[in-house]
Parts: C-alpha cells; structure tokens; sequence
C-alpha cells in the first residue's frame, strides 16, 4: 500500500477539488428526491414508536436504531459503489473524505467536516452542521440524557464500511439536541480486513 | 394593554397559556387572572359556530371564495383570523383557528380598567396569530410532541413571548 | 301535586312541587297578572272593626287582598300538605288550573282606597324603589334558606326566584302614574256592614263620598277620572240571620233604583263560618302587592287562618265582580271610547260637517298639548278627560283584556300623537312592543323582532333618557330656586329617604322639589328592559329572540342602579338565557344543562368504549368527541356556565351559601371533565373552598374533590 500511497496521493490530490464536485455532480444529476420533510416526519416517526415500544428505555433504542443502520449500511453500500464507481481507498483519511463529500452529500444532501484526527490517524470525528435527520425536534427531559436520536447514521456507516473490509466503530459524542455544541460522529478504525481479495484495480 | 394568550385544544384543554404585559402597563387584576380561562372557555362558542358555519359572511373579505378556511390560495391563511369575537365587559377576545382544529384565543384588555372598551389592532394581531401559528407547526413536527399534549418547551414560550412584545405591546 | 300559577310563584312554600319542569308561558301569565285590574276596598269604620274582631285582620281591605291575582284558581282553598283528609271533598269541586290553559285568566289586583294613595302619593314618580327591593330580595332568600336544604331540587326553585323579583319589580299597587292607566282603579267596592245596622244613608254617604274625591281630596291628580271606576256595593251580611239576607235584598233593589249602582252580597259571619269552624285554611301571601304591603308582611310573620266555606263564598263573589260587572263595563268603556274619539279619528272624513252632525262630543282636537294641565311642580300632564289620556286608557285596557291586537294599534297611533312628549311616548312605545310580544300576531317572526319590536323597544328607551334629561334640567332649575330659598331661612335637616340618587348627595331639598328624576324614568326603564326581556325568552325560536333578552339584561346591568343581590339574579338569568340559546335544528338532540350528571357519566362511557374498539393503546385524543356533532356551535352551553359561575361568585361574596352552593352544583356538570378548571389557582377551586366552609360536601363522589 505504501508504494502506490504517492502516486495514489498524488492522484487523490488532483482529484480532491474534484471529489466535491463530483459530489455535487451525482447529487444533482444522478439521484431521485424525495421531499425533505416526508423524510424527517418518517424518520421521526419511527424513533417516537421505538420510544414508546421500549417504553423509554433508551439504550434500548440507541442500540435498535444502531442495528437498523447497519442494516441499511450493508445494502446502501453497493448502490454508492454503483452510482460513483469511485476506486478504493487508500487511507483513512481518504475514505472520510469520501464519507464526507461524496456519501452524505449524495443520500443527505449535507456535507459534514471532517476534522479532530486522532494522533495516530485511526480515528477522525465528522461534524455535522445541519442534520437532516432532526429537523424541529426537541428531546424531551428523559430522553436528553439518554438517546442519540440520529444513532441510525451510526449504524449506517458501520455496516457500509465494513462491506469494504474496514472494521470500524462508529459512534455519537455530541449532538445539538442533547444541548451540545455541535453534532459530533467518530470513526475508529479497528482494523482493515485482509482476507478478501481487494475489489477494483489489482 | 395586557393581553391573556392560550392555545387550546380539541378537548377544550389549553395546552398553552400566557399573560403578556410589560413594565408600563398593569397586569390583569387578580379577580380577572382567575377568571381569564374560563373567559376563554366561553368564547370557544362562538369559534365553533363561526367555524362549522356553512354560509359564512366574510369575515375577511379578499380572502377566499368560500369563506373561513375554504381560500383558494393555499400559501396564505389570511382566512384563519377570525378577527374580534366576543367581548366581555371591556375586554375584546379575538380568535385564531389552526387548519387541525385548534383554537388561539387572546383577550385584549384596555388599558383604563375596562372603562373604555379594548381596541383590537387588526393588523398587528393577525400578524402575532400568523407567527404563533408557524411557530406551533414546527412543534408539531417534533416526533415527540404528540397532539392535544401541553406545550412545555421554553423556547417556543420565550420564542411567543417575543412575538408578543414586537406586535402587542406597543 | 301539580304545579299552579300560585304554587309556582310561592314555590318556596311548596317544595313538593319543585321537580317540575319550567311552566311554559309563564312569562306572559305574569305580565298579564301585573297589569290586572285594580280594585280598590273601602269599608266603613265599623265593618273594619267587626272583621278585626271575628278575623284578627285590621280592615276588609286586608282580608280581601288575600284573594287577589289569579281569582279562577282558588289558591288560598288549596289544602295544604298537612290537611290530607280534606283532599277527598276538594276534588269534587271543579278545580281549575291556571297554568295549564290556554286563555287568558282573570287576574286581580286589590288595594287601599283611592284617597290613601293620594294621601301617601310622593312628588316622585318612582315605580319602584331599587333599594327597597334590595331589601325584600335579602328577606326572601333567606326565607328560602330557612326553608330548604341544599339537596333540595333546586332548579324550578331558582326560576321562582327570579320571577318573584321580576313581579316586584314590574308592578306596583300602590303607585299611580301620571303616563299610564295599568295602577288606576277600575272597580272600586264600597262596602257595609248590615249587621250592624248599617244602610241606605251609610251607602249613599260612600257613594258620594266617592263621587266627590276629587274636589275633596287635596292633591287629587288631574289624570284619573273618578267616573271612569266602577262602584259596586259589598253587603256584609250574617249568614244565619234570615232577616239581614232580606234586608241585604231589599237594600241592593234600592241602590240599584236610586243610586244605579250594582251590589253583591257576603254574607262573613255566621254558624259554619265563625273563626276556628273546620275546615279551615291558612291564608299565604298575595303575589301581586305592592312591595311596601309585602315588606310589612314578611316582617309581621303572622298568620291568618280562614274558615273554607268564607273563602270560597268570597271567591264566588269575586267572580261574579268580574265576569258579570267588571269586564262588561271595561267593554262599554272600550267600546264607547271607541266610537267616540277613535272612529272619527280613523274616519276618512274627520272633519266633515255631516259626520260632525251624528257625533255629539267634538272631533279630537289637534295634538298639541292644549288639554294638558299642569299639577303643583309645574310638570305637565294630561287630565284624565282629555282624548289622548283616554285613548291612553282605552289601549290599557284592551291589554288588561288581552285584546293585544287592538291595545297594538292604539298605542300605535297614540305615539304619532305624543311626538312632543317623551314621558308619554316613551311609555306607548314600550308597551306598543309588550303587545306584539304577548300576542297581537299570531306568531312572531324573526323579521318582525328585528324591525318593529326591537326598534319600538329602543326608542322607547331613547324617550325616557330623553324624559330623564328634560326631568333634570327642570330640577336644576328648581333646585337653584329651591336653594335660593333656603339660603334665607334655617333649613331644618328634612331628610328624605335614603334611595335619595347621588347626584344630590348630601345636600337636603324641601319636599316641593321632586329629588331624583332621572331615577324615576330609570325605574320605568329598567322595567321596560326586564319586561322586554322576559317576553323575548318566552318565544319559541329562543335562537333569534335569546340574543335580544340578553341585550337588554346586559344593559340593565350596566347602566341601571340596582342593589346587588338583584344584579346577581339578573347574572343568573342571563346564563340562563345562554343556556336557551339553542338552534331550533339540534335543539331535541342537547341534553339539558339542569344538572344532569347522571346522563352525563353515562355519555363519556359510551364515546369511550367506542374509542377502544378502534385501538387499545391510542386515544384519540385530538379527535372532535361530541354526541351530537351536527350541534357545534349551535348552542352556547359553555357560555351560559361561565355566567352561571360569575354568578356563583357574587353569590358568595354576598354570603348567600345555599344559592352558591346550587350554582356550583351546576357548573361542576360542565366544568368537572376539564382538567384546567380545576387548577387551584383559578377561581373555581377557591369557591369549593368557601362554598364548602359553609356548606355540607354533596353526596354524589366527585373525584375533582378528592384530588385536591
């Protein structure tokens, strides 16, 4: 990996600009839309009813909300593979950006920064400055201490990287709605799974 | 001229309620304090009848075709307003009705004590109920709001107060 | 025991009664009876000892008064609760239920002679006196009080209530008004002792003496017209002495010969008739006196006790006073009138020569106020003999005969004439509109409120503000006058009662000078408003005619003086008013606000158990849960609750705890669902509190008591 890493980093800062527009590009060509607000009331809906069926116990739902996002990660993964055809990663830092301005931008029409890098490099925070996800929503008293009430996303990242042998944790730190500064995701890697035959260029 | 707010629901409960008044005007005397949301509740009457009402006269007039919530134009809802609805020994109660059924009522009080009788500023309280009206849609959107339930959150109180002191109070 | 007209309006003596529903027309059997016409008692010294004697009653007048208002009901032979044998014998009579028919009943109204009143006449012409009836208000709820208890059924009750003040309101005995003819005396009976020995000179003397009121009397108003009363002769006999019956038969022939005038004969004392003979009847208030008589009566707290066999002889004669005597001479009067001055009036050709010929009084003269007179305070007004003031009289008694339709289209064409006086209009034109409103169109439409009724009704209002004001300017000047004489001599502190209007405050005016005039058009007027009121409430389409009622109950409240338990009870009835005001489309499908809990616990379990057949988990709560939903906004259920609760209020600041407590009872119907009513902030929890310092928890288990 180390010794494609230049012309590969060479190649990716070329590409980098690119990666945005590129983005911006499938975003609004390539994708079908749906109505923000349909979105946020569904999704909304199902974190009242998970609430209500757990009967508040939120680490309960943080963890059912976590496993429906891997659920959809695994699956989401390939149609972004799909629309993007975009070449594997080479590192970590690479991968958030792809995260950031070409995932998010393409399904959530958001770009988050990327930004808080570990010293070692394995681990990178995404913030979000605007959450699709909970628009109008105000937690109420029990819940604020409690949930991570956009934990899907979580989930969502967790499974689609793992699709592409990347083990990572994903998880909130900070969200707006408990009364944080700002909306915080971490990214950990783990480890990079070796035993599959690397897809794309050989 | 203080002012009694309350938003209230499809059982008659309020879920919402507030005095507005400010440094240089009295509040409500206290036997009217205790008395306001009964007040209120009465006046619920008349929202009703104005509201089911099928040959209605306009009540604002430019708004729509066919009356009180029936406007062709779907982006303004001029005809939510009902304007000044009842009066009550000096104090005027004007209404507001939501598209889902729930009534804002304010009672106006004239500055004297209820010698002259309260003069209801049209204009400047349409624009209030307008505002209110966005601010409690966006409440609902709150998943975890559920409807008829009380509204405790203290940004939307702080958010009408505002309101209220940039269209009522002058 | 069904309801009658007595019954009803002392229902507080009659509690049996009082789970009845509101008697219909009730409203206009109460107008009628106030303007019933007015018999005057006179009685030689001694016939007045004879009765104190055998009866304890200081004068025949204060026997007879018993036996006013409705005379075709029998009350006072109604038994009591306690005489329960006697019931099998008092059914055999044929008994007749006022309340219950259609037709006008006969009504009377008894009081003092002619000469008292004048006597006791005021300069003012005060029809009545808001702070006596403060006074008489506060007596009789606490008679209420001591007479019931707070589980008493109390909704009939509380009607009652309202239309014993409105009757004291509304009508006076003893008042003589110069603008009107409904307190002037149509039958006047003069009445003799035969037993002892009393005659033909006795019964000339008092014929005469009639006669000749008003050039004997001092003060004798120029507007009542001696000749226009009916004397009829009362022969007081001893039942079992055959000779006085014959002398009694003899002396009527004779007064009839010479004197043409009619006699009855009565016959009070005798074997079955003497005080203490069985059965026996306790005599009850009459409802229509003056509030002066029913003060001293309810301060006296005595009974009188009456054989029955003399109560019924004195009913027969007074039907026989009324049918045979009373109404056929009205009709004469009315119709002579008639030809006379309102015929030629209504001709095509009032001035013709050739009608000129067949009419021997002259054709009316033009309107002007050539035939007023003008009494001491140099106020004017129409003598009993002019033309306007008999038309005047001519339409009053149409409408004591409930002849509406003619009494509508006289006062109509007296208000054409009284242009120019606002103390005359203003009455022509308020009752010009009770007429409609009691009956001189069959029916009585919406458009018909709005553009004859309701107008007449506020210009009539506008003319006696108008009356008041002119009233005013006059007393200013006379007051000016007054005090420039005073200034000269010592004034010796005559103080007038203490109904004296704030205007003069504090400063004491000779009597000369009439002190509150605007009070006294304000008593007319205020009396105008709760007639109109009244009436408005008792039309069938309460929907369009409720909304009128509460104006003019509104208005009272704010700009007329009253005391103030009667404000309260005009609060009670405008929440009663709301709670009429139903569309007539929904009106079967409402239940009731008269406190119906029962039906209403039954009607929250149903809606309920069909919510829970949709989903067992969800409420709805945002749905619109109402029994009937083609009533919303048909009906002003919640509106006449939060009257009813003000009320409640002033009941308890006025200490009155029983009618509180009844008023709470029925707010708790509406208010016990809403959470927010019960916060203990807000002025319903405080009145439990203080309601129920004084009074006892009610029965039913409420669980918003518990909470707190």
């Amino acid at each position: 990996m180390s010794a494609n890493s230049a012309s590969i980093s060479a190649s990716s800062a070329g590409p980098k600009k690119s990666l945005k527009t590129f983005g911006d590009d499938i975003w609004k060509n390539k994708t079908a839309k749906i109505n923000a607000e349909l979105f946020t009331l569904t999704y909304g809906s199902i974190v009242s009813q998970l609430c209500t069926d757990f009967e508040r116990d939120f680490k309960k739902v943080n963890s059912q909300l976590y496993a429906m996002g891997y659920n959809i990660g695994v699956r989401l993964i390939e149609d972004f593979l799909a629309r993007t055809a975009l070449p594997r990663c080479d590192s970590l830092a690479q991968t958030s950006e792809v995260i950031s301005k070409c995932a998010f931008k393409i399904f959530l029409n958001v770009t988050p920064q990327v930004g808080n890098w570990s010293n070692n490099k394995d681990a990178f925070s995404l913030f979000l400055d605007e959450n699709p996800l909970s628009d109008f929503v105000e937690l109420p008293m029990d819940a604020a201490k409690e949930l991570w009430y956009s934990n899907i996303l979580c989930g969502v990242l967790r499974g689609a990287l793992e699709m592409v042998q990347m083990d990572c944790d994903v998880w909130f730190v900070n969200d707006v709605l408990r009364g944080g500064q700002s909306t915080e995701m971490r990214v950990k890697l783990n480890r990079i799974m070796k035993d599959e035959i690397p897809a794309g260029e050989d | 001229m203080p002012c009694y707010f309350a938003i209230i629901g499809a059982r008659d409960n309020p879920i919402y309620e507030a005095e507005f008044t400010s440094q240089q005007l009295n509040s409500f005397p206290p036997e009217l304090k205790e008395l306001n949301p009964f007040i209120l509740h009465a006046s619920l009457d008349i929202i009703e009848d104005l509201q089911w009402q099928v040959n209605p006269q306009s009540i604002n007039s430019g708004g729509g075709s066919g009356g009180f919530l029936r406007s062709r134009h779907s982006n303004n809802n001029g005809n939510c307003y009902l304007g000044k609805i009842d009066h009550f020994y000096g104090l005027a109660i004007t209404g507001y009705l939501s598209y889902g059924n729930m009534k804002f009522v304010m009672i106006h009080s004239s500055n004297g004590n209820g010698s002259t009788p309260a003069q209801v500023e049209d204009g400047s309280v349409k624009n209030f109920y307008q505002e209110v009206h966005e601010l409690f849609v966006k409440t609902l959107m709150n998943p975890f709001y559920k409807l008829n339930d009380p509204i405790t959150s203290p940004v939307f109180d702080s958010k009408v107060r505002t309101l209220a002191r940039r269209y009522l109070l002058k | 025991m069904p309801l009658s007209f007595g019954k009803y309006m002392n229902l507080a003596f009659h509690l049996d009664s009082a789970l009845e529903p509101v008697p219909t027309e009730i409203s206009r059997k109460i107008v009628s009876s106030a303007v019933s016409p007015v018999v005057t008692v006179t009685s030689t010294a001694a016939l007045d000892e004879h009765i104190q004697e055998s009866y304890g009653v200081d004068s025949l007048y204060m026997l007879l008064r018993y036996f006013g208002d409705c005379v075709s009901d029998r009350d006072q032979a109604e038994a009591g609760p306690e005489l329960g044998t006697e019931s099998g014998k008092n059914r055999n009579r044929a008994r007749s239920n006022s309340l219950f028919q259609r037709q006008a009943s006969h009504y009377l109204r008894f009081t003092r002679p002619l000469t008292d009143l004048i006597d006791v006449r005021e300069s003012r012409d005060l029809l009545f006196d808001y702070h006596s009836l403060e006074v008489f208000l506060e007596k009789y709820l606490s008679l209420v009080e001591a007479n019931t208890t707070s589980d008493t059924p109390h909704t009939l009750l509380q009607h009652s209530i309202y239309h014993k003040f409105f009757t004291t309101a509304i009508s006076s005995t003893a008042h003589l008004s110069p603008y009107e003819s409904f307190n002037h005396p149509v039958a006047s009976l003069l009445a003799l002792d035969i037993s002892k020995d009393q005659g033909y000179e006795e019964a000339r003397d008092l014929l005469i003496a009639f006669k000749n009121m008003h050039n004997t009397t001092p003060h004798f108003p120029a507007f009542i017209n001696v000749n226009d009363i009916l004397p009829v002769f009362l022969l007081c006999y001893e039942e079992d002495s055959r000779e006085q019956f014959e002398l009694c038969q003899s002396l009527s022939k004779t007064i009839k010969k010479q004197l043409f005038v009619e006699s009855l004969l009565l016959p009070c004392w005798g074997q079955n008739i003497n005080a203490g003979a069985s059965p026996s009847r306790i005599l009850h208030q009459p409802i229509m006196s003056s509030l002066e008589e029913t003060m001293y009566s309810m301060m006296k707290e005595s009974t009188i006790t009456l054989p029955l066999s003399l109560i019924n002889y004195i009913y027969d004669r007074l039907t026989n006073l009324i049918d045979e005597l009373m109404i056929p001479f009205m009709k004469r009067k009315i119709s002579f009138w008639d030809e006379s001055i309102l015929q030629p009036r209504k001709s095509i050709f009032p001035n013709s020569k050739f009608f000129r010929k067949l009419i021997s009084k002259t054709p009316a003269p033009p309107p002007a106020s050539d035939s007023a007179t003008h009494s001491q305070q140099g106020v004017a007004y129409f003598a009993a003999t002019s033309n306007e003031f008999i038309l005047r009289k001519l339409a009053d008694w149409s409408f004591m005969l409930s002849d509406f339709k003619n009494a509508y289209s006289t006062y109509e064409l007296l208000s054409k004439d009284f242009e120019q006086r606002p103390e005359y209009l203003a009455s022509c034109l308020e009752w010009c509109a009770l007429s409609v409103l009691m009956g001189a169109q069959s029916i009585v439409t919406v458009k018909m409120i709005k553009n004859d009724i309701d107008p007449l009704i506020n210009r009539a209002l506008k003319s006696y503000e108008l009356s008041a004001r002119k009233a005013k300017e006059k007393n200013a000047q006379l007051k000016s006058s007054a005090l420039a004489k005073k200034a000269e001599k010592d004034s010796k502190s005559a103080t007038l009662p203490s109904t004296v209007s704030d205007e003069h405050s504090g400063q004491e005016l000779d009597e000369g000078v009439s002190s509150a005039p605007s009070q006294s058009a304000q008593s007319y007027e205020t009396r105008c408003m709760l007639l109109a009121a009244e009436l408005f409430l008792s039309l069938s389409d309460t929907w369009t005619a409720t909304p009128y009622a509460i104006k003019y109950l509104e208005t009272i409240l704010d700009e007329c003086t009253l005391g103030s338990l009667s404000e309260i009870v005009l609060w009670e009835r405008l929440a009663y008013c709301y709670a009429l005001r139903v569309d007539p489309r929904v009106k079967g499908k409402l239940p009731s606000l008269d406190g119906q809990s029962g039906q209403n616990e039954k009607r929250g379990e149903e809606s309920e158990g069909s919510d829970e057949s949709d989903d067992e988990t969800q409420k709805y709560d945002h749905k619109i849960s109402q029994n009937c939903m083609a009533s919303l906004g048909l009906a002003r259920r919640r509106k006449s609750t939060l009257f009813r609760l003000i009320a409640t209020k002033k009941w308890t600041e006025s200490k009155q705890w029983r009618q509180a407590y009844w008023g709470l009872k029925d707010i708790e119907v509406v208010y016990s669902e809403l959470d927010f009513a019960n916060r203990d902030d807000l002025i319903l929890e405080k009145l439990r509190k203080k309601i129920h310092e004084h009074e006892p928890l009610p029965q039913k288990l409420n669980t918003s008591f518990i909470s707190t």
